[in-house]
């Protein structure tokens, strides 16, 4: 249960509200590179903490993120054409850099320096691994770039997608951190998923349904550690890192890649949820890559032509009720992605948390939820850099381990939760 | 079939949610395993909970009398509330749903054993918090390995606030 001030303080991430600003405080994915292919490709539309924006890489591979709309008259710069060092509007020819600087305006005098005073709000985009970040926050305070380790491997050995969700990213980003849902919406999904299937883990969480949960604090955010019976008297642990405000990553199975989402609000009602699977050591395989490219695993198909999932809310989710009768799909949807996103949806667009009724198993969503709240009032208060904006807190790495019952993960793992180049993950 | 879930997942169609509501109060035992606790218990006390009882567990040499009073047994533990009446664990539980422990980092927690073991022996939910206010991972460790086999769910929480706020959350 959460009140409603709360609520609202935490779900709330336009310019104005407090969230926002601290969401401004990090480097966030705002495309993937794939959408601004080539020099002077079409410009994208790109809507991002409630800011409507226009993307696009100009004729020297410089990429811009700036206001959408022509200073002039309003217009939409996705008709712009993007040409010639700048994108510029075809209704009146008005053109801008990568800067958000306007560099012509047709109209004027070219020696009168009007369009010099024209400048729309741009911000810094840069690409790292297969993703396009942005920085929205006060320049003077722009941080370091991002070391998530999925992002900074060879590039054959990660693969990053993302998908569009109708909803509020808070109830997104809290399904990440919830390690108890696992053993059933996406149960018919472990032994089958070509990502997931044949680790020796997978049986431990389907024979032992009522995990342990301890959560423990690092300095970028939570580990959530969810304990289960294994051989022997010894238990198996799945340990998921939280990096504030929206980074979690997926324990891992086997050899199977890692896999872990970033959960970037678009406005208060929609988000996008990134997923990546990556491996530390070697490259993806070719059964690996189809798989991931087929929307397997924390991945999905799409609308041809959209990252709208293939399966979504105006089909019911291609919803299977004889699948869910013989356990095929625990809720009758297929693929894990839209087993969460399918359920999130249907809280509506931002759930009331004053109707829940928690239990101590959630306390990874409870604990997040306070460490969101602290770090933005003392933001909002005290002007406290968050938790999960310096580097070091991007170096985590998730976890599954068997151990002896008088042994904690916190500290036995220790090394196995910091990433490290070419050094090999901890996976059951 | 036209999807029912479009008109359904709107923001408009979440106001139609039923506000009756949707639990029962439960019945949640807030024990601070050592003497130390009592102070912070007895403050909590006196904020508005959803009928949370705090009682703090009282040591072995100091409960000799009111052991012998209460018919204590070796199973079982003498609490006492913080308005300094006391009552047995026993008593406690019949009427719990939910026992939350909590101790300090560093402290011995052996009470953690006899609740958890009568907890579990009545199908009761059981959760531990551990408050960590001094950066000692040893002191940390041996308090967790006290209460970790005897917890659902154990969180390390920075500061009282963290513990306050958990209770709220699960309407304790």
């Amino acid at each position: 249960m959460l009140r409603k001030e709360v609520n609202e303080l935490l779900t709330q991430t336009g310019p104005d509200a407090a969230m926002g600003k601290m969401f401004r405080q990090y480097w966030i994915p705002a495309l993937l590179a794939e959408e601004l292919p080539e020099d002077d490709c079409p410009p994208v539309r790109v809507k991002l903490l409630s800011e409507r924006l226009i993307a696009f890489r100009d004729s020297d591979g410089k990429y811009g993120l700036m206001d959408e709309f022509c200073a002039h008259r309003g217009v939409s710069l996705w008709f712009g054409r993007n040409e010639e060092g700048g994108l510029r509007c075809p209704y009146h020819g008005w053109k801008y850099d990568t800067t958000g600087q306007c560099i012509e305006v047709p109209s004027e005098p070219a020696d009168s320096g009007f369009c010099e005073k024209i400048k729309l709000q741009a911000y810094p985009l840069i690409k790292i691994g297969d993703i396009l970040w942005t920085y929205m926050g006060p320049k003077d305070d722009e941080p370091p770039h991002p070391e998530f380790e999925f992002a900074t491997v060879p590039s054959n050995q990660t693969f990053t997608s993302k998908r569009f969700q109708e909803s509020n990213w808070l109830q997104a980003m809290e399904g990440g951190i919830d390690s108890s849902h696992v053993s059933f919406l996406h149960s018919g999904s472990l032994n089958t998923d070509p990502l997931f299937k044949g680790a020796r883990g997978n049986q431990y969480n389907i024979a032992d349904k009522m995990p342990f949960f301890e959560v423990v604090k690092h300095d970028g955010g939570l580990y959530v550690g969810a304990r289960r019976n294994a051989e022997d008297g010894k238990y198996y642990w799945r340990i998921t890192p939280w990096v504030m405000p929206c980074f979690t990553m997926v324990p891992p199975r086997g050899d199977h890649p890692i896999h872990g989402h970033f959960w970037i609000p678009i406005d208060d009602e929609n988000c996008w949820a990134w997923s990546f699977d990556y491996h530390p050591t070697r490259a993806l395989s070719d059964v690996e890559m189809e798989a991931l490219e087929g929307g397997k695993g924390v991945h999905c198909e799409y609308v041809p032509g959209t990252y709208i999932p293939k399966a979504n809310k105006t089909n019911d989710y291609l919803v299977d009720r004889q699948a869910q009768k013989e356990g095929r799909y625990y809720s009758g949807v297929e693929g894990i992605a839209i087993q969460d996103s399918s359920l999130q949806e249907s809280m509506g667009p931002i759930v009331d948390r004053t109707k829940e009724n928690l239990v101590s198993t959630d306390n990874g969503v409870i604990m997040a939820r306070q460490m969101l709240k602290k770090a933005v009032t003392a933001l909002r208060d005290k002007g406290v850099t968050p938790p999960g904006v310096d580097p070091a807190h991007h170096r985590t790495r998730s976890v599954s381990v068997v151990l002896p019952p008088d042994q904690a993960f916190a500290e036995v793992c220790e090394e196995d939760l910091k990433a490290a180049t070419g050094k090999p993950h901890t996976s059951v | 079939m036209i999807s029912q879930t479009v008109k359904a997942t709107t923001a408009a169609e979440s106001h139609y949610r039923i506000s009756a509501p949707n639990s029962k109060g439960r019945s949640s035992l807030v024990l601070g395993l050592e003497a130390s606790s009592a102070s912070l218990l007895g403050e909590l006390a006196g904020l508005e909970w959803n009928g949370a009882r705090f009682r703090t567990v009282v040591p072995t040499d100091d409960a000799g009398k009111s052991a012998k009073d209460l018919n204590v047994n070796a199973d079982d533990l003498v609490l006492q509330a913080p308005d300094g009446e006391l009552s047995r664990l026993s008593d406690e539980l019949a009427s719990t749903d939910v026992v939350v422990m909590f101790a300090r980092s560093g402290e011995a927690a052996q009470a953690a054993s006899v609740v958890g073991e009568a907890a579990f022996g009545r199908r009761l939910m059981t959760a531990g918090f551990v408050l960590d206010e001094q950066d000692d991972r040893k002191a940390l460790e041996a308090t967790l390995t006290a209460v970790r086999p005897f917890v659902i769910s154990l969180v390390v929480g920075p500061d009282a606030e963290a513990f306050s706020e958990t209770l709220s959350a699960i309407r304790a």
